[in-house]
This record gives C-alpha cells, structure tokens and sequence, in this order.
C-alpha cells in the first residue's frame, strides 16, 4: 500500500523551482517559443508567413523538437503521478488532542 | 505524428526553403493559417511537402515502376552539375581521381546523412565531372511500396542536399579562383 504524507508532499512541491519554459540567453529558441509553440499549442492559429526566419536557426528549430518531447514525456509523467495520487484512499491516524 | 509536431517539422522546411532562397515555392502555406485544433488538416502540409520535393531542384521527374513496386524521383539541377564539374577541377589540380575526390565522397556522405531514416527508402547519386547533356549530374530517390515513410523527411532532406551543393559550389569557386590567381 502506497503512503503520502500531504504535508511533506506540500512542503516539496512550495520548495521546487519555478518552470521556466526556455533558458533565458537563447534568442533563437525563444523566439521560436512565443511566437510558434505557445499559440499553436493553445489552439491558436498561426501563419508561417508571420515568422520572422531570420531571427531563428535550424538548430534551433531542432531544440523546439527536442523541448516538445521532453514536455510532452513530463506531462505523461505528471499525469499518472496526478492519477496515484487522486486514487489514494485516506488512512485514519491515532491523533494524540483526542 | 501529432499536429504540433508536424508543424515544427513543417517550419524546419519552411525555413531550409527561406535559406536557400526558394520561399515562394510554398507561398500558399504560408499565407494559410495553421491550427493544431481537434482535426488539423493535413492536406495543405502535404502540398507542400510535394511542391517542395518537386521543385527545389530545377529538373524533377516522378515515376512509378508497378513490376518492381517502387517509385522513382529524379532531380537535377544547375547547382548539382556545377557542383561536380567544380569538384572535378578540384581533382584534376590535384591528381586525385574522382573515387578519392573528397568533394564527390562529401555529397554520398551528405545524402547518407538526410536519406537513411527509413528501410523503404534508398538513393543513388549520379555525379558527372565532365558531363555530356544538360542535368546529367542527378540524385535519385527511391521509395519502395509498403512502407511508411513520412514525406515531409525526404523534402528536408532534399532541401539540405540543395543547400549543400549550393553552399559547397560556392566554396570550390573560391578555392579554385584563389589557387588560380597564386598561380
């Protein structure tokens, strides 16, 4: 049987660093980031024709790929942790006031 | 493969075709909005795949062999024989023969690099040092039937065989005018 205590579970995810989505000093991916995959992955329309090419580079494209596996691969994991933890059934414990 | 990621792939090509200065041949899909909704379409990415493939190099022929169950692309173009006869005189200053020309080893490596991602897809190079017609030199594609190749690959990776003729044609210029004027 699998035990979590909520509080310590608390205290860990308070502790763990804010998601930055792209490491700042990388202008090629960024772009990339704002004006491609923040709104085609929010449903939004874009047009190729209003993607400036001269401000990004192949690699950089290549590093958008590779950011949207790993993305795609945590989102999978944060899922099924999300999933262990809403099955849980909650344990009476002996508490000392009563 | 899913929507976003097709589109990534998608922008790859698109700005190969920028690099290389041949952005129009895909004006329709530029100009088309593009959405990863609930059912993407996917024609409008698979015209340009296919005008792409098409059109990147000036000479294109596509033909399906139903006996042997496969099809064949052609492609040629001014840069690619340029690019041999360049490489020939490269060899020739040097006395090198064209099966240890670096150059002509440099563009089966490079279409070894964008060609081998799939069993059902094969290549051949014909490249012609001293060629006797117009578009001898010419890279062939071959895709066997059965498999399940994704087009927008071999459109990359026609437009980086591009690129690399046009970028190398370049450099071979600059290095044979630069030993001629030594000389």
């Amino acid at each position: 049987m699998m035990k979590v205590n909520v509080t310590k579970l608390m205290e860990a995810i308070s502790e763990a660093e804010d998601y930055r989505a792209i490491e700042e000093g990388r202008a090629g991916l960024s772009y990339l980031y704002d004006s491609l995959y923040t709104p085609i992955s929010n449903g939004e329309p874009v047009r190729l024709h209003d993607l400036d090419y001269d401000r990004f580079s192949l690699e950089n494209v290549s590093e958008l790929e590779d950011y949207y596996d790993t993305n795609s691969l945590n989102q999978w994991k944060a899922s099924n942790i999300s999933r262990e933890l809403r099955s849980l059934q909650p344990a009476a414990l002996k508490v000392d006031f009563l | 493969m899913d929507c976003i990621k097709y589109v990534i792939f998608l922008v790859y090509l698109v700005k190969q075709l920028n690099d290389i200065g041949k952005l129009e041949l895909i004006k329709f899909l530029l100009d088309a909005p593009i959405m990863c909704d609930e059912e993407p379409d996917f024609d409008i990415y698979y015209d340009a795949v296919f005008t792409a493939i098409d059109n990147i190099f000036e000479y294109s022929t596509r033909r399906y062999y139903e006996n042997n169950c496969f099809e064949l692309t052609v492609l040629s173009d001014k840069v690619m024989v340029d690019y041999y006869i360049l490489a020939g005189e490269f060899g020739k200053q040097r006395g090198i023969s064209d099966k240890e020309n670096p150059y002509i080893i440099d563009a089966m490596r490079e279409a070894e690099r964008h060609f081998k991602f799939s069993y059902d897809l094969s290549w051949l190079i014909y490249g012609y040092t001293e060629p006797k017609r117009p578009f001898h030199s010419r890279l062939a594609i071959i895709i066997y039937d059965g498999g399940n190749i994704d087009m927008i690959g071999v459109a990359i990776g026609v437009a980086a065989m591009y690129k690399f003729f046009q970028d190398k044609c370049s450099e071979l210029r600059g290095l044979l005018s630069k030993e001629a004027g030594a000389a």
